[in-house]
């Protein structure tokens, strides 16, 4: 696994999804997704220690630092939080990987046996397996994609709390943590334009698989050449 | 694909499948098995992937998929295996494939979701289809550390393996039947010397099929001998120095 610090950051702008998706088989792009979704899960455990060491030291300071307490606290459920939905979706990815390649595999018996019965192939065994398998194929490939949608929307929430730890840090009269806070603040601003670079990364790659997805299920009812 | 009778009688058939001429040329010939009984079928080194598809297409023209009940593989090695996987996707649910237990974990790799692996403990033991009971026969370390030959008493026939394996140009070409033993050893000789361990496997195996009735011994590349011929095979391997020796005269 791959782990960056946070000076190795990243901030270039993603890369054309078109250019890198012209060859892909589906089974690769869901790896590649879910390689770069789990490549950033070093950043959200980095992101849940400093929420665990910014409850540690509103602990330690004196009233002035109590503004920051619920910040702290809603930092650190925020990583839990989006390191359990990074991890889903890595897991979904796989899963998605490890489906369009067996329908691939499906794909391979099935034809020959097609070619031989025609019409009475529907009848088959392999030819409801490869029905089956393209179902779960598309229920896996929509989970993937909730999945998405609420990663997105707890990076909204983050860039959100990022602000306001920043406000009440400004707040703080005791300088070593007004520093510390203000350091928590910035880390979050650029965790989050990480993740949302992978995420750009990973979102024409899952519209591609949700068409490839979609396309196959109807070219098999229509019962046409595989 | 060609396909050739190697025995038939009533409701009881073996047949050969290879030396597909669509075949591409990189790849080593092999021999397929498909064994028929009261319409129910067995298939028996099932071949590549590559050949997947002809292997298919073959096997149709004498038995629907829904029909074939066994599958065998005598080992491990990707030329008889390598299709399992997509076998799966074709064969009814459950349908069992016998093979070396050792190699369980092995062949799983290629996804049988379907199928179920059966392994065969060291001993052998009998596979029955249609009635009939075929006798999986050790043959171990010849040349796979776990690695099974089938037998069919009412066929006489032993589908050997690795075991008389045989490679001469223009394979794709060549008869399956072998008509001249002596001229035939050259082409069984490297592969022998090549692949076999030791003559004490050799001789172990050769012990225990000696006393079955053998009219035909087929393996899985190359010709087919039979009558006099496996007899001859017998005692000309049991002489072969292989492996480690293959070169030192011992």
């Amino acid at each position: 696994m791959h782990t960056r610090s946070l000076s190795e950051e990243d901030t270039s702008s993603p890369e054309p999804a078109k250019a890198e998706n012209e060859e892909a088989t589906p089974h690769l792009l869901s790896a590649r997704s879910a390689a770069d979704l789990s490549s950033i899960l070093e950043e959200i455990l980095s992101m849940s220690l400093m929420g665990l060491n910014a409850r540690v030291m509103v602990s330690k300071s004196n009233e002035s630092g109590l503004g920051l307490d619920p910040v702290s606290a809603r930092l650190n459920e925020l990583a839990g939080n989006i390191s359990g939905l990074i991890d889903r979706a890595s897991r979904e990815a796989v899963e998605v990987s490890r489906l369009t390649y067996k329908i691939s595999v499906a794909d391979r018996a099935h034809a020959p046996l097609k070619a031989v019965l025609e019409d009475s192939v529907r009848q088959t065994a392999s030819y409801e397996r490869l029905q089956g398998l393209l179902e779960r194929n598309r229920q896996q490939v929509r989970d993937f994609q909730v999945t998405l949608d609420m990663l997105h929307q707890r990076m909204w929430t983050a860039e959100h709390l990022a602000v306001n730890t920043r406000i009440e840090a400004s707040r703080v009269s005791d300088r070593e943590l007004r520093v510390q806070f203000e350091g928590v603040a910035g880390w979050m601003r650029s965790s989050v334009r990480t993740i949302e670079q992978v995420l750009q990364r990973v979102r024409p790659r899952l519209e591609e698989l949700r068409e490839l997805s979609e396309k196959r299920c109807d070219r098999l009812k229509e019962n046409e050449t595989l | 694909m060609k396909v050739v009778e190697l025995y038939s009688d009533a409701d009881h058939q073996w047949l050969i499948l290879g030396r597909d001429p669509e075949k591409p040329e990189n790849i080593m010939d092999t021999n397929q098995f498909l064994v028929l009984h009261s319409g129910k079928g067995l298939l028996a080194e099932p071949g590549g992937i590559e050949l997947f598809a002809p292997m298919l297409r073959s096997v149709l023209e004498y038995i629907a998929v829904e029909d074939i009940q066994q599958v065998f593989v005598s080992h491990q090695d990707p030329d008889l295996t390598s299709s399992l996987g997509l076998w799966d996707d074709v064969l009814p649910n459950g349908t069992p494939v016998h093979g070396p237990w050792i190699w369980e974990g092995f062949l799983r790799h290629f996804g049988l979701d379907h199928t179920e692996y059966k392994g065969i403990p060291d001993d052998g033991s009998t596979i029955a289809i249609g009635g009939l009971g075929l006798q999986a026969i050790p043959a171990h370390f010849c040349h796979s550390s776990g690695n099974f030959q089938l037998y069919d008493p009412e066929a006489k026939l032993l589908m050997s393996g690795d075991m008389g394996m045989a490679i001469e140009p223009g394979q794709s070409e060549a008869p399956f039947f072998c008509r001249d033993f002596d001229s035939h050893i050259r082409h069984m000789e490297p592969l022998h010397r090549r692949w076999m361990p030791s003559k004490q496997a050799i001789r172990a195996w050769a012990e225990r099929v000696q006393h079955l009735d053998i009219q035909v011994m087929a393996p899985q590349h190359g010709r087919v001998l039979w009558g006099d011929d496996v007899q001859r095979f017998l005692n000309w391997v049991c002489e072969l120095n292989v492996g480690p020796d293959a070169n030192t005269g011992d």
